[in-house]
């Protein structure tokens, strides 16, 4: 049976100029960063957008990743901040509509999330969408990557603590969501 | 064990994984059933992580990897060493060697000797001729080669200084986005700092009141005033 190629060896080969390298890395992970996009902006063309905005960042940043930590963290990184600057600017368009809309719900159909699958992950989504950015991070890298308080905090740039009391606050807004804690 | 000492240990009671001492363990469970914000957010927790569970990573849809353009720091595509091309000395070479034949064809009976003697009806073979023809072939052959390699050299030193540059340009935006990300993310903490505090000091006040109004009243009672 074949061993799969290591990130490093695929990202190494990647810079020497394989593109049989650098579409194995894209395929390897472009699924699960999608899946982050989706959770983190709520919508299936979007989360599109920034898997491919992601990937062109490290495609073109690749030659600087010095292979001194894992590729995923190197990665989810990118994303973070490719999320967080897409977010920002929702925020700020929305700023500029006159009419602002209200606290998004948690219920209810929603026609944009009806290319999401499963009904599990529609309500996910909508509820993670009730969070600021901020909140929604944490709760992403606590529950759906499994990071300690430390590691969201380094990879946030924020404290531990600081953290824990995001992923605290952020709990008490979602506890508002009927739908998500009825369905359990 | 107050609410904060508890909270940093709460996920380690839900996932039960053996991170707790047993002992430490009972105490946060006996914190715990008597307090119903950090049994609220126990619930919570054990909520969320259902909820992560049975997430099902959706299928990425089909997107065009092709549109990631060749970023700088690759240059043009890469063919292998130049010599190894080729089509580009190639024809350099071979036009130079017809150049040669030809001039061996044209001139090759050489000068007239000094003798009377007719000329010889087939051209003779002039190593010497030939050898400076075949030098001055090669020496054009290589001019053009070293013209190229400088060539080559110019435009990789050309490449790398733009990659440097896009790079450092890349950097200095995100560092920019990242500052002014990092100021929004502290004053929106100050603001809920504040809430906090404020909320805080309003609800102990409402515990002094509440104390003040039950002592107040138990002063009052009958048996006390005998």
């Amino acid at each position: 049976m074949l061993i799969p190629a290591s990130d490093e060896k695929l990202v190494k080969r990647a810079v020497a100029g394989s593109d049989g390298a650098w579409t194995a890395l894209v395929k390897r992970y472009e699924r699960r960063i999608y899946n982050y996009a989706l959770r983190m902006v709520g919508h299936p063309d979007d989360a599109l957008d920034l898997v491919q905005e992601v990937f062109l960042g490290v495609y073109r940043n690749l030659a600087s990743y010095r292979g001194d930590g894992a590729f995923p963290a190197w990665l989810f990184r990118i994303a973070a901040f490719r999320c967080t600057d897409y977010l920002r600017r929702r925020r700020n368009v929305a700023s500029l509509d006159d009419e602002e809309p209200a606290a998004e719900p948690c219920t209810g159909s929603d026609p944009v999330l009806a290319a999401v699958a499963t009904d599990a992950n529609r309500r996910v989504v909508r509820a993670l969408a009730m969070l600021p950015p901020a909140q929604r991070h944490v709760v992403e890298l606590k529950f759906f990557q499994s990071c300690t308080f430390d590691e969201i905090g380094e990879r946030l740039g924020i404290s531990p603590n600081t953290a824990k009391t995001r992923l605290y606050s952020a709990l008490r807004k979602l506890k508002t969501c009927k739908e998500l804690n009825d369905e359990l | 064990m107050n609410c904060d000492d508890a909270r940093s240990n709460l996920f380690e009671l839900v996932e039960d994984a053996g991170g707790l001492a047993p002992a430490e363990r009972e105490a946060l469970q006996a914190h715990v059933a008597g307090c119903p914000s950090c049994s609220a957010d126990v619930e919570a927790i054990r909520i969320w992580r259902q909820h992560a569970r049975a997430w099902q990573d959706e299928p990425a849809p089909r997107w065009n990897r092709a549109r990631i353009e060749r970023p700088a720091w690759r240059g043009p595509a890469w063919r292998g060493p130049a010599w190894r091309d080729w089509r580009g000395w190639f024809p350099v070479a071979a036009s130079t060697a017809a150049l040669a034949l030809a001039v061996i064809a044209v001139v090759g009976p050489g000068p007239a000797t000094e003798s009377n003697a007719p000329a010889p009806a087939v051209a003779t073979y002039d190593p010497e001729l030939q050898r400076q023809l075949v030098d001055a072939a090669l020496a054009q052959f290589r001019e053009e080669l070293d013209s190229r390699r400088e060539t080559d050299r110019s435009f990789v030193l050309q490449a790398v200084l733009d990659a440097a540059r896009d790079q450092r340009e890349e950097e200095l935006t995100a560092l920019a986005v990242f500052l002014k990300a990092e100021m929004d993310r502290r004053s929106l903490e100050t603001d809920e700092s504040l809430r906090y505090l404020i909320t805080d000091q309003v609800r102990d006040r409402r515990r002094l009141e509440d104390l003040f109004q039950r002592v107040g009243t138990r002063r009052d009672t009958p048996e006390n005033r005998r």
